[in-house]
C-alpha cells in the first residue's frame, strides 16, 4: 500500500526510470526484438504507405512548380541549346542522305563500268549549269578531254563537250541550240534525211528528228538511240519520241524527249575510248569448230561411169 | 479519450513527417526534429509525464522506421522529456525567446546524446562532424520552425487557451 502510493505520489519518476531502464537494456543488448518489432515495423508500414504516396505526390508536384519558378533561365538555356543540337542534327542528317544518294549515284556508277568493258570512261561532277543546255564538268585538257567528246550517262546521251579548260570543260546537251547528234529510230532504224536529232527551233519540244520521209513509220513511244554515223557508239539511247508532225505532204517530224535531264545530273561519263569488242567485230555468229571428221552416213555406191571414174 | 486519441495521431504523424521529411523542405541535408519539438510542447504545457510518453510513442517509430536499436531515440525523447518538464515549473515558458531556446538546447541535447549512443554502438562514426554538420544546423533548424509549429499544435489541443497564450 505504502510502495503503491509511493509510486503514485512520483509518477513521472518512476515512469522516466521505467523508460530509461527499458530503453538502455534494449540498446544494451543491441537486439531488436522479433516480435515487437514485427508488429511495430507492420503497422509503421501500413500507417506509412498512404502518407508516402502523398508526400510523394506533394514533393513530385512541389519540385515541379518550384522548377518551374527557379529553373526557368536553366530551363530557357536548355532550350536553346537542345535547339542549336537539333539544328545541327538535321544538317548532319540531311548531309548523310546526301551522301547515302550519292553513294547509290556511285556504286550505280561502278557498276555500269564493270558491265561495260569496252568503253574507257571518265566520271565527271558537274561544277555549274548554265542557262541554255550547257554544263560544266571538273575534268579539262589537263585529264585528257578534248573537243568534242562525248558526255554520257547509263540513261543515256548528255551531250558534247564543246570547249575544254585546263581543268573545266564546257559540255553542250540536247537542251543546247548546237547539239545535234546522228540518231535513228531503233525499232526500224528510220533516220531523218539529216540523220540528226538536235534542239528544237519551234520552242515546242526539247527535241526533233526533221524531214523524216513521210512513208516512213515513226509511231510515239519509239526509242531513239545513236546511229553508226555519230559519234557516239551505236545504239546509246537518246529519248522517246512524244508526238510526230507532218510538216509537208513529203516530211514529218518527229519530236523527242531525251532520257537525260541535264539539270538533275550529277554526275556524268566522258567517253574517252569505244573499244568494239571481238565479238561485235566478228559478229555475233561464231563458227563451232568440228574436230570430228568421222561419218556415220551410210556409204554410197559410185554410180559415175568408168570413163569419169578412170579418166586422167 | 478524445484528446488522447488526437495526440496520438499528431505524434504518429510527426514521426512519419520526421522519417520522410520531404526533400524540398530539407537545407543541405539537414532536418527539424519534429517529435522533439512535440515532446518539448508537451513538457512545457503539460508536464513531464505526457511528454516523456510522446517521446516513447514517436521513438518507437522513429526507431523501427529508421531500423535502429529500439530504445535509440525513445531514450533520447524521454530523457529529454522528463528534464523539461520538471525545469518548466521553474522558467517563464510563456516567453517566445524562451521557448525556441528551449527547442534550440533540446535540439542539441538531443543531437548529441544520440550522436555519443550512436558512437558508442558503432566507434568508427565521426561523432565530432556529426554533431557540426547535422545536430547544430538541425537544431537551429528546429528552433526556427517552433513558433509555428507551437501555435498548430495549441489550436489542436488547447484551443481554449489560446488566447491567453499568444497573448504572452
Amino acid at each position: 500500500m505504502n510502495l503503491s502510493r509511493q509510486i503514485s505520489e512520483n509518477r513521472p519518476v518512476v515512469l522516466f526510470a521505467v523508460l530509461v531502464t527499458c530503453s538502455l537494456i534494449s540498446l544494451a543488448t543491441g537486439t531488436k526484438p522479433t516480435f515487437i518489432h514485427s508488429g511495430i515495423e507492420r503497422l509503421v508500414s501500413i500507417t506509412t504507405y498512404p502518407f508516402l504516396k502523398v508526400t510523394d505526390y506533394v514533393e513530385d508536384k512541389t519540385d515541379y512548380v518550384v522548377s518551374m519558378i527557379f529553373d526557368y533561365n536553366r530551363a530557357l538555356d536548355n532550350n536553346v541549346e537542345l535547339r542549336a543540337n537539333l539544328v545541327g542534327m538535321q544538317a548532319d542528317l540531311s548531309q548523310q542522305r546526301e551522301f547515302k544518294e550519292e553513294n547509290k549515284r556511285l556504286r550505280s556508277m561502278l557498276n555500269f563500268e564493270v558491265d561495260h568493258p569496252e568503253y574507257t570512261l571518265r566520271a565527271a561532277q558537274i561544277i555549274e549549269k548554265i542557262e541554255g543546255g550547257l554544263i560544266t564538268i571538273d575534268q579539262g585538257s589537263r585529264h585528257g578531254v578534248v573537243v568534242p567528246m562525248c558526255v554520257v550517262t547509263k540513261d543515256g546521251v548528255v551531250g558534247l563537250v564543246v570547249d575544254a579548260q585546263d581543268f573545266t570543260a564546257k559540255v553542250a546537251t540536247l537542251h543546247h541550240r548546237d547539239c545535234k547528234i546522228g540518231a535513228m529510230v531503233r525499232r526500224n532504224r528510220i533516220r531523218a534525211y539529216d540523220g540528226l536529232v538536235h534542239y528544237d527551233n519551234t520552242f515546242r519540244f526539247l527535241c526533233s528528228m526533221s524531214y523524216i520521209d513521210m512513208k516512213d513509220e515513226v509511231t510515239i513511244g519509239d526509242v531513239v538511240v545513236t546511229s553508226p554515223e555519230s559519234l557516239f557508239p551505236a545504239g546509246w539511247p537518246i529519248g522517246q519520241i512524244i508526238n510526230a508532225d507532218e510538216v509537208s505532204t513529203l516530211l514529218k517530224s518527229a519530236y523527242v524527249r531525251p532520257y537525260v535531264d541535264p539539270y538533275r545530273l550529277d554526275e556524268v561519263y566522258i567517253l574517252e575510248k569505244a573499244q568494239p569488242s571481238v565479238a561485235d567485230i566478228a559478229g555475233a555468229f561464231t563458227p563451232e569448230v568440228i574436230n570430228d571428221t568421222s561419218t556415220h552416213a551410210p556409204i554410197v555406191p559410185d554410180m559415175r561411169p568408168l570413163q569419169e571414174q578412170f579418166a586422167p | 479519450m478524445r484528446k488522447n486519441i488526437t495526440w496520438l495521431i499528431l505524434v504518429v504523424v510527426a514521426a512519419l513527417l520526421q522519417t520522410n521529411w520531404p526533400d524540398f523542405l530539407r537545407v543541405q541535408d539537414v532536418v527539424p526534429n519534429l517529435t522533439l519539438i512535440l515532446v518539448v510542447y508537451f513538457a512545457l504545457v503539460e508536464g513531464e509525464v505526457r511528454a516523456m510518453l510522446t517521446g516513447l510513442i514517436g521513438g518507437i517509430y522513429q526507431d523501427v522506421a529508421t531500423e535502429s536499436v529500439l530504445g535509440h531515440h525513445v531514450l533520447c525523447h524521454v530523457i529529454l522529456g522528463f528534464i523539461i518538464g520538471r525545469l518548466s515549473t521553474r522558467l517563464i515558458a510563456d516567453h517566445p525567446a524562451v521557448r525556441v531556446g528551449l527547442v534550440f538546447l533540446a535540439g542539441f541535447a538531443h543531437g548529441f546524446l544520440y550522436t555519443i549512443i550512436l558512437f558508442i554502438q558503432e566507434p568508427g562514426t565521426g561523432a565530432i562532424l556529426t554533431i557540426i554538420t547535422q545536430v547544430i544546423p538541425g537544431s537551429f533548424y528546429s528552433a526556427l520552425i517552433t513558433l509555428p509549429c507551437f501555435v498548430g499544435f495549441r489550436v489542436v489541443f488547447h484551443r481554449h487557451e489560446l488566447n491567453n497564450w499568444g497573448a504572452a
